[in-house]
């Protein structure tokens, strides 16, 4: 999987693309966008309610590290050999600081066989420090139960997280 | 008794509204907690904290059934909330009140139970389900495979 790019073979049925100026005042906007679609396409509350934690954080992450004026954020529901798939893709800007430490992070959470485990021995190492929590991404993967796939291309990291989810309701069939 | 320090407060789009009677402090958070609130909310925790200790509270209750996203950095506000408790040096119970019907209520406090076994207990206000199990691993109730037990 490219994470810059769609699966060529995929059907999509439903695409959302948000690019925006770094706000900490859309954030919660945006993940509540997310969270309403995918209770539309899906109907499912459990579902919406992992993507719309997992929107959000990834918003406040694009937010929070993004050095340039512009980050986006996708939502597609697609369809693959019949397996449909929602994922949540962002888009950013950062240092080479900033990189090189979320590289480190996202190939550990990538690799794990528990994620779970992962997240509470994060959690360990958090309690006792001030400031920023530096969980989000644990918690999408551990608590979202969602896969991740990311690419850094020059300053530019794409990160996805998806999950394959039930085949969706129509909503003129409800 | 003495008189609760704590009152009603309103930040951005959350909303913390004390309740104590019979001896027993409840705590209802009520819209978002976003990065807004994260600093509110820890100024509050750090209120419930020093109420626990003046009245000699043995237990509270957090009510998050109307709560409707937390975010990591308001996450991480309880894990400090609940330092003195995994320690040792407190011994007050905290209960988390919350609504299955809101399946991410339970999936995020979980998180807490497991760090502070002893101390941190959920439990589903409509009465229904294992509330309170601190050894509760991640359970998904959709037709979502759970990629944590994937091979």
């Amino acid at each position: 999987m490219n994470p810059r790019q769609p699966a060529v073979d995929a059907k999509m049925s439903l695409f959302i693309c948000m690019s925006f100026c770094p706000s900490e005042h859309l954030v919660s906007a945006i993940s509540q966008l997310v969270s309403d679609f995918c209770k539309i396409g899906l109907r499912d509350l459990d579902i919406s309610s992992r993507f719309h934690m997992a929107a959000h954080e990834l918003a406040e992450n694009i937010t929070k590290y993004s050095t340039t004026s512009r980050v986006s954020l996708e939502v597609e529901l697609s369809e693959r050999d019949g397996v449909h798939i929602l994922s949540v893709k962002t888009r950013n800007e950062a240092s080479p600081e900033r990189l090189k430490e979320v590289e480190r992070r996202l190939q550990e959470l990538k690799l794990t066989k528990d994620p779970v485990e992962l997240y509470d021995r994060m959690i360990e190492q958090s309690a006792p420090l001030d400031g920023v929590s530096g969980l989000g991404l644990a918690r999408i993967r551990a608590e979202g139960g969602l896969e991740f796939d990311y690419a850094i291309d020059g300053n530019e990291l794409t990160l996805v997280v998806q999950a394959p989810v039930p085949k969706p309701t129509p909503p003129e069939a409800v | 008794m003495s008189e609760l320090r704590l009152k009603r407060e309103v930040y951005d789009k959350l909303t913390l509204e004390p309740v104590f009677a019979g001896g027993k402090l409840q705590v209802q958070l009520s819209g978002l907690c976003d990065s807004f609130a994260v600093k509110p909310l820890g100024a509050y925790l750090d209120g419930v904290a020093a109420e626990i200790g003046r009245l000699g509270l043995s237990g509270v209750a957090i009510d998050v059934t109307r709560l409707s996203l937390l975010n990591s950095s308001s996450l991480k506000q309880f894990i400090t909330f609940l330092r003195p408790m995994k320690s040792g040096d407190s011994e007050c119970k905290v209960e988390f009140v919350v609504d299955d019907q809101n399946p991410w209520q339970r999936r995020c406090l979980a998180a807490l139970a497991r760090m502070c076994p002893n101390a941190v207990s959920l439990r589903d206000v409509n009465g229904g389900g294992p509330g309170g199990n601190p050894s509760q691993r991640l359970r998904y109730a959709s037709a979502t495979p759970n990629p944590t037990r994937r091979s």
